[in-house]
């Protein structure tokens, strides 16, 4: 019975007066729930066009002296993105030196040199055993150029403590 | 009649009495009732502005001089990331196609910390390859990337979906056309709005249902929260309610800026399309800020129905709307009237579904999956994270349509069979691509059909026996009749899938053909314990059941783990996991976690080299051969078929430098389908492969092993110019003895000799 009377009460038009009365109460009510959150939060902030700053260090577009490569290999990017890794690296930046080094190794593959950076930059960032393991990499990939087997090899050594 | 008065009286007092204490009652249950609806209404709308699933990105294509890529592709690449062809370049997001070149201002990203600027671009081509890129000072540039695509969002079970928008991010224009479109009183109302109310009251008592809402953007707003749509007074009365709860403690800047990232604007599959940032994205494929005016006019226009004004399925009366709230627009002074006249000509403009991909939902499970081992479901759906994917989407494409064309072409059963394919890059373990089945919905079998691998197993028994030493590619096995006792007591009794022993075989043919007897016997001398052991490294989780069968692979695999274990065979032997995820950046993009390469050794390299040489021959001579013949003649490529017992399972795998493509097909109720893995299978996965941008697979033979001609028949010694001639590399200990005298097979002495005098056939 009283059920159905409070329904009735909160159905009828006389519940607009009661509502606002309600209000008073629900500003209470509200109060209590705590201090607001901030703002909706917002995205990445994009970046703003600013000509000119070219955010590799531009290498040779022929890349003179960089061994002889298997495939019609883009080794402008791929020697562009070592030079930043190797600086990054050398800044003691091993998080900004790897992920730029893999960026390289997805598009050489099975350039030696680039498995032998990375191998310098774990070997730096305290993870010998990974270095030997890339070490080890590099040399299956890099069996006729002396010089990046050369590199390998006393990377190999230096990781395995020898 | 007094006494009935009196009773009357009494009743009356009576009744007072009740209903006093019935309306205190009312009163208080009411407060109460009142207490719990705001509490809820406020709940509901902190809950929801910090309802953020993450953002997945597909990676970035990368531009440089050398790369594969023909200008239409770009281009096509482009148009997916929403870029905009204008001839002046206005700004970021815009390209123009000149005589020669293409040119572009870029976006700009952050990259995990990695500031890619936005900037502008120069592109030239030849043969299908870029030429050379040139920065705007005309200089050569040496890699530059496009900013990453959108691939999807992390949302909830419940498949509602989000990207929000921040004001800052919001045109200007969008809030004053709700406004004017919705509810013009939203600056003075108190989130109801009476008067509109009672012009809605009229025309619904006239009409005799209800016809007319007159609900404030607030009103809404609370609506979209309890998805509900029922018109019945009580949840009106609620919604009205709660709207006054709600304005009374937020202001209108952040009632406008919730609706917006709140309020429903279409279906897409089973994802429910909410706010303008996504809607934006699923219906023009480009940020909200980039909408022109006749884009942000037809989003506007979605508002009041998304079913029925849905613009796609009803391109007039959307395009009618759109025009009627442009109209408006203009009256209301937002735009002129010549730029209403102008973008009323515009057309609808939307992003062809086929450039949408349903099926990267598959690709997202497997980052859901990855993501799963560091972050809790909560965090991914509600934190706001941006996840930097390894998804390539050109080979996504590539892989969705080989699975849809290929199946197809399978025979009478075809409507039924389903598919699956996983594309990886060997060297770094990136999963470039996954589809789960024919439609992108539903059951992922990439990830979740543990599915018999057949002879896909072989190569695992054939490394082992490599590595023990005492066999190599041009030993000579039995493949002849077998009788296997089990611990059980049973024999088993293997044959080959034709049902024709060979007899006396080098393992070379016995791989390439994919012998049944001959591989039992291998795997029983070498043992199962390594054989078992050798998948573990190779990078099987699960430890398979010591059991002779296993040989002919009666274990079952999803094609993910397939992947795994060819992922690392195709990578010279060492181990790397598999990847879908390269880093996970917090709300304001500061890097939460990089999953760098980490590789272990899992095999010896001159095993893994020899074993490889073979997979090349299963393409060359063997069970791939038909395949093989429709990828040009120049590209070296390694697989190996599988087939599981009664034709119940069809499975392929095979690799270069710079994939490894895993194809399965099947029934989901495991029934036969009269397809081995050559018939079914490898013709999705040369479908595939057939789309993609590939060098050979061209790894070097390590030291110690010397490359030698032997008869592919017999394994012995032959001259490369004999018919049945094969290059295998074998231990230099084994290579030497055979090379000087070699003739083909069946030769006599004399003419063996011969040959070697004249010295022609040293290849």
């Amino acid at each position: 019975m009283s059920g159905g009377a409070t329904r009735r009460t909160l159905g009828g038009a006389a519940s607009r007066g009661l509502a606002f009365v309600l209000l008073a109460t629900l500003a209470a009510c509200t109060a209590l729930e705590g201090p607001r959150r901030g703002a909706a939060p917002g995205e990445t902030t994009p970046e703003t066009v600013t000509p000119g700053a070219a955010p590799t260090q531009e290498g040779e577009p022929s890349a003179a002296g960089a061994p002889a490569r298997r495939r019609n290999e883009p080794a402008g990017a791929t020697q562009a993105l070592l030079a930043e890794a190797r600086a990054a690296r050398a800044a003691g930046s091993y998080a900004q030196a790897s992920a730029t080094i893999e960026r390289a190794l997805r598009i050489a593959p099975s350039d030696p040199q680039l498995w032998v950076e990375l191998g310098e930059i774990e070997l730096a960032s305290g993870d010998p055993a990974q270095a030997a393991t890339l070490a080890r990499k590099a040399l299956t990939l890099a069996t006729d150029d002396s010089a990046v087997i050369a590199d390998a090899q006393k990377l190999l050594r230096a990781a395995s403590g020898r | 009649m007094a006494r009935f008065a009196r009773s009357g009286r009494r009743f009356r007092n009576a009744t007072l009495r009740y209903t006093l204490r019935a309306v205190a009652l009312c009163a208080a249950a009411a407060l109460l009732y009142a207490g719990w609806l705001a509490w809820s209404i406020g709940r509901e709308f902190e809950g929801r502005r910090w309802d953020l699933p993450a953002k997945v990105y597909a990676a970035p294509l990368e531009l440089y001089a050398g790369r594969a890529l023909a200008p239409e592709d770009l281009v096509g690449e482009l148009k997916r990331l929403g870029y905009r062809e204008d001839p002046r370049l206005p700004g970021p997001g815009t390209y123009r196609v000149g005589l020669d070149r293409v040119e572009i201002a870029t976006r700009g990203f952050d990259y995990a910390g990695d500031i890619e600027p936005a900037r502008f671009i120069s592109l030239a081509f030849t043969k299908g390859r870029i030429d050379d890129i040139r920065d705007e000072r005309g200089e050569d540039a040496a890699i530059a990337r496009l900013d990453p695509l959108l691939i999807g969002s992390l949302f909830p079970a419940h498949g509602e979906d989000r990207l929000i928008v921040a004001p800052d991010e919001t045109p200007p224009l969008l809030p004053a056309a709700l406004i004017a479109i919705e509810d013009r009183r939203f600056a003075e109302h108190h989130g109801v709005d009476p008067l509109a109310m009672l012009r809605a009251a009229f025309v619904n008592l006239s009409a005799g249902e209800i016809k007319q809402g007159a609900s404030t953007l607030t009103q809404q707003l609370v609506r979209s929260y309890f998805l509900s749509n029922e018109r019945t007074w009580t949840r009106k009365l609620h919604e009205a309610f709660m709207a006054l709860a709600l304005e009374l403690r937020y202001d209108k800047d952040d009632l406008m800026q919730a609706y917006i990232n709140e309020i429903y604007l279409g279906q897409d599959g089973d994802r429910a399309v909410h706010g303008f940032g996504l809607a934006s994205q699923f219906y023009f494929g480009k940020p909200l800020h980039e909408l022109d005016l006749h884009e942000l006019a037809l989003l506007v226009a979605v508002v009041r129905g998304p079913t029925y004004y849905d613009p796609r399925r009803h391109p007039e009366r959307a395009l009618e709307r759109r025009n009627l709230v442009l109209r408006e627009m203009a009256d209301n002074g937002l735009v002129t009237r010549a730029e209403a006249q102008r973008a009323q000509h515009g057309k609808l403009d939307l992003l062809s579904s086929s450039r949408r991909s349903a099926t990267q939902s598959a690709f997202l499970a497997l980052v859901r999956r990855q993501l799963a081992a560091d972050y809790a479901t909560s965090d991914l759906e509600r934190a706001g994270l941006e996840v930097l994917t390894t998804l390539d989407p050109g080979v996504q494409a590539a892989a969705e349509r080989a699975l849809t064309n290929g199946i197809a072409t399978l025979g009478p059963n075809a409507q039924e069979l389903e598919g699956a394919i996983v594309v990886t890059s060997p060297h770094t373990g990136e999963v470039s691509a996954l589809v789960g089945g024919r439609s992108g919905e539903g059951f992922n079998r990439a990830l979740d059909a543990r599915r018999q691998i057949g002879s896909l197993i072989k190569p695992a028994v054939y490394l082992a026996a490599l590595e023990s030493g005492r066999y190599t590619l041009a030993s000579v096995i039995d493949d002849a009749p077998i009788d296997v006792p089990l611990d059980n007591g049973d024999i088993w009794s293997p044959h080959d899938y034709d049902g024709e022993p060979r007899g006396e075989v080098p393992l070379i043919r016995a791989l390439a053909e994919s012998l049944n007897l001959a591989t039992v016997r291998l795997g029983l001398d070498v043992g199962l314990e390594p054989i078992a052991a050798k998948l573990g490294q190779l990078g099987l989780a699960q430890k398979p059941k010591l059991y002779p069968s296993m040989l002919l692979g009666a274990l079952e695999l999803t094609p993910l783990e397939v992947a795994q274990i060819y992922n690392t065979l195709a990578n010279g032997g060492f181990r790397v996991p598999l990847r879908a995820v390269r880093s996970v950046l917090g709300e304001d993009g500061q890097v939460l976690q990089r999953y760098p390469i980490k590789m272990e050794q899992a095999a010896d390299p001159a095993a893994v080299y020899a074993l490889d040489q073979a997979l090349v021959q299963v393409m060359e001579r063997g069970t791939g051969r038909t395949a093989r013949q429709q990828l040009p003649a120049d590209l070296t490529v390694a697989g190996k078929t599988g087939t599981s017992d009664d034709l119940r399972d069809s499975w392929f795998a095979g690799f270069t430098d710079d994939h490894l493509v895993v194809s399965w097909v099947g029934f989901d109720d495991d029934r036969p389908t009269g397809l081995t893995g050559a018939t079914g299978a490898a013709k999705i996965w040369v479908r595939v492969f057939g789309a993609l941008e590939a060098g050979s697979y061209s790894a070097r033979a390590p030291d110690g092993l010397e490359t030698v001609w032997v008869d592919y028949l017999t394994g012995e010694p032959s001259a490369a110019r004999c018919a049945d001639a094969v290059p295998l590399p074998l231990p230099a200990e084994d290579a030497r003895p055979r090379s000087i005298l070699a003739g083909c097979a069946g030769e006599s002495f004399g003419a063996r000799l011969k040959h070697i005098f004249r010295g022609r056939d040293e290849r």
